[in-house]
């Protein structure tokens, strides 16, 4: 721990290492508030910049740009309704129903707060129990990673607190477009109608781009002359007072155990944790119809565990050599390209490295809540303060162009445009999106895992002869049947009183 | 408090059972007739080891159920409101700017390639600067200028900041 210690304030007392991570910090905080610029594309663009630079230079940027782009993906999530990131996707239930009711410095003052929190939780379950955590991590097998994605599918329809039967079939919808693309075992084209564009997939981003970001600006668009509900501007607060946010720790205490957790199982991602955080407090909140209207607990949750989940991620990379998803693969090319091949190797032949890591990301953290709450929150509450034309107008085109972003493809901006149209007919009907979201981030994983697991075992029981796959899809059972049946016995019971 | 049959509300819910219904049965069929068409391998060995056709087939089954419920709750609703779902509260025609924000998006990839990204995101901003400006009842030219540079400094900054190859 000592050595922790004085690996933080070495870095501190060095300008250039300081320096590095500062830049890291802002240019994360910048490409993450950015729709389309992910937190993996922002790492990706800075790696070559690592070439030259020593190991623990290129971990101090890359590090600061990770943090900082996965706090920053709360900010379009709060303010425009996209979310930058899948791990956003929550946070914009009530972080922009926060906005829209002129508590938009407060939703991201929240968000900031917990992400910090969330970011130092994770911090120390790492330092703490990295081997831990990584021998579970291990332990899972297809069943279980199975399991996971349809525990978190669970998770999102509960979350989404819409209809079940129209949460059932965009959920349905979501699934059937994360299979669309060359399936990945046997090199089968699926639902592609014949396009070259489709044989790669659907990208997640512009799907999100355009469920949330272009669905909303039309849906604002569609609103009655006169009647157009302008975002109100004038905010009471932006920090908001001590009194208002104790209520809030075990919230955050409890979303960063559980990003941590989830965070260390490869694949399972930020996702699945952000849904499991929010339908917890979600579950053990008096009032959990106010989840969705703009509650600061909403935004806590989901942002604590997103950030903690950073933590989370790196335990595998670093203990077993595994990334748990592409961020983290990229952070192990860095360490590839100097030579370093992470594992529990790592520990025994490069100790200072690992010290240099730890104290990367806690000061990323600290400068992340630093140049956040100084520069960023006052420069982008700002944005909220422009005439809605100008705010529909910017939405709009930052939409297409974030779209074309992530992989400078046309095919992409079509995409957004197609799924800001059926994010909008969602809207008009009263069909939740967040399960169409998320069913097409985690189908893939669902469908690979799941194919793999009867490949082997050859028994659809084997996912009930394992412990913690049981355990999953009882849970997911319940979270599912539970509230229909409960609202079904209440009307019933209300009829026979009457 | 539950909602009359005559509610306004409940009357809406009926329409959108009925309308997401239908939807989700259409998609359903229409993705089950290219699934079970397609040919080659997507079909082969499905009884022996789970092929790429199972989950496409589980999922389209999951929506085609979905979309029944969806139908058959709307059809229930009908008859408790008493066929008072027969009109919508407001009608297709407010839906117009819609239809031209997605058309005027949906011309800037054209726009794009027939003359150069600046250009076509500029009009394209300027076409949306004054769709929204006529919703504020703004004169539609200064609200299009507007629009137009929006855009031209979102194009700066991907193009010259973030280095996105916008051509």
């Amino acid at each position: 721990m000592m050595e922790i210690f004085s690996g933080v304030t070495g870095v501190m007392t060095n300008p250039t290492l300081l320096g590095l991570s500062l830049l890291g910090v802002v240019l994360g905080l910048i490409f993450g508030a950015l729709p389309g610029i992910s937190s993996t594309m922002a790492l990706a663009v800075m790696l070559p910049f690592t070439y030259g630079m020593e190991t623990p230079a290129a971990m101090m940027l890359m590090l600061g740009v990770f943090f900082a782009s996965v706090y920053a993906g709360s900010i379009s999530a709060i303010l425009l309704n996209i979310p930058g990131t899948p791990g956003a996707m929550i946070t914009l239930l009530d972080g922009h129903a926060m906005a829209r009711s002129g508590r938009a410095a407060e939703a991201m003052s929240y968000a900031l707060i917990a992400s910090l929190f969330g970011g130092v939780i994770g911090w120390v379950l790492m330092v703490i129990l990295a081997p831990t955590i990584a021998s579970y991590a291990l332990h899972f097998g297809s069943p279980e990673y199975a399991a996971v994605v349809f525990f978190g599918l669970a998770l999102v329809a509960y979350a989404s607190s819409g209809d079940t039967l129209r949460g059932l079939a965009a959920g349905a919808i979501g699934l059937l477009v994360g299979v669309v693309g060359r399936d990945e075992i046997s090199d089968v084209p699926r639902f592609t109608f014949g396009a070259a564009d489709l044989q790669g997939g659907i990208d997640i981003i512009p799907l999100a781009i355009g469920v949330f970001g272009i669905a909303e600006a039309l849906s604002v668009l569609s609103r009655k002359k006169g009647a157009a509900e302008p975002m109100q501007t004038r905010s009471q607060r932006t920090w908001p007072p001590l009194r208002d946010l104790v209520p809030e720790i075990p919230t955050a205490l409890r979303g960063s155990a559980v990003g941590a957790f989830v965070g260390a199982i490869p694949a399972a991602g930020s996702a699945v944790a952000v849904a499991l955080a929010y339908a917890i407090e979600k579950r053990l909140s008096k009032n959990p119809a106010a989840f969705g209207t703009g509650l600061p607990r909403g935004v806590v949750a989901p942002e604590s565990a997103n950030n903690a989940c950073v933590g989370g991620a790196l335990i595998p990379m670093m203990t077993l050599g595994i990334p748990g998803d592409s961020i983290t693969a990229i952070l192990i090319g860095v360490l590839l390209l100097h030579g370093l091949r992470p594992g529990p190797g790592l520990f025994e032949s490069q100790p200072d490295l690992i010290v240099t890591i730890y104290s990367a990301l806690f000061v990323a953290i600290l400068l992340t809540g630093l140049v956040a709450a100084t520069i960023g929150l006052p420069v982008f509450r700002r944005v909220l303060s422009l005439p809605q034309r100008i705010l529909v107008t910017g939405v709009l085109l930052l939409c297409l162009l974030g779209a074309f972003s992530v992989r400078n493809a046309t095919v992409d901006v079509w995409v957004a445009i197609f799924f800001g149209g059926v994010g909008f007919a969602f809207i008009r009907l009263g069909v939740p999106v967040l399960p169409l979201a998320f069913g097409a981030v985690l189908g893939p994983i669902l469908e690979e895992n799941l194919r793999r697991t009867l490949m082997i075992h050859r028994d659809w029981l084997v996912f009930l002869e394992r412990p913690v796959s049981l355990a999953l899809i009882s849970i997911s059972v319940v979270v599912l049947v539970g509230p229909p049946i409960v609202r079904l016995l209440s009307n019933t019971r209300g009829r026979k009183l009457k | 408090m539950s909602p009359t049959p005559g509610d306004p509300t409940d009357r809406r819910e009926v329409l959108n059972d009925l309308t997401s219904g239908s939807i989700c049965l259409a998609l359903a069929a229409g993705l089950a007739a290219v699934h079970f068409s397609q040919a080659g391998r997507l079909h082969e060995n499905f009884g022996a080891e789970p092929g790429p056709a199972m989950l496409p087939q589980l999922l389209l089954c999951v929506l085609g159920l979905a979309g029944l419920g969806l139908l058959l709750r709307g059809l229930v609703g009908i008859r408790r409101a008493r066929g008072a779902a027969s009109r919508r509260e407001d009608d297709g025609i407010g839906l117009w700017p819609v239809v031209c924000a997605l058309v005027v998006v949906s011309l800037f990839l054209p726009m794009k390639a027939a003359i150069g990204a600046a250009l076509a995101l500029v009009a394209v901003g300027a076409a949306l600067g004054s769709l929204a400006g006529w919703k504020e009842e703004r004169p539609p030219m200064r609200s299009a200028l507007e629009g137009a540079a929006v855009a031209a400094v979102l194009f700066v900054v991907f193009r010259f900041m973030l280095f996105v190859p916008l051509r």
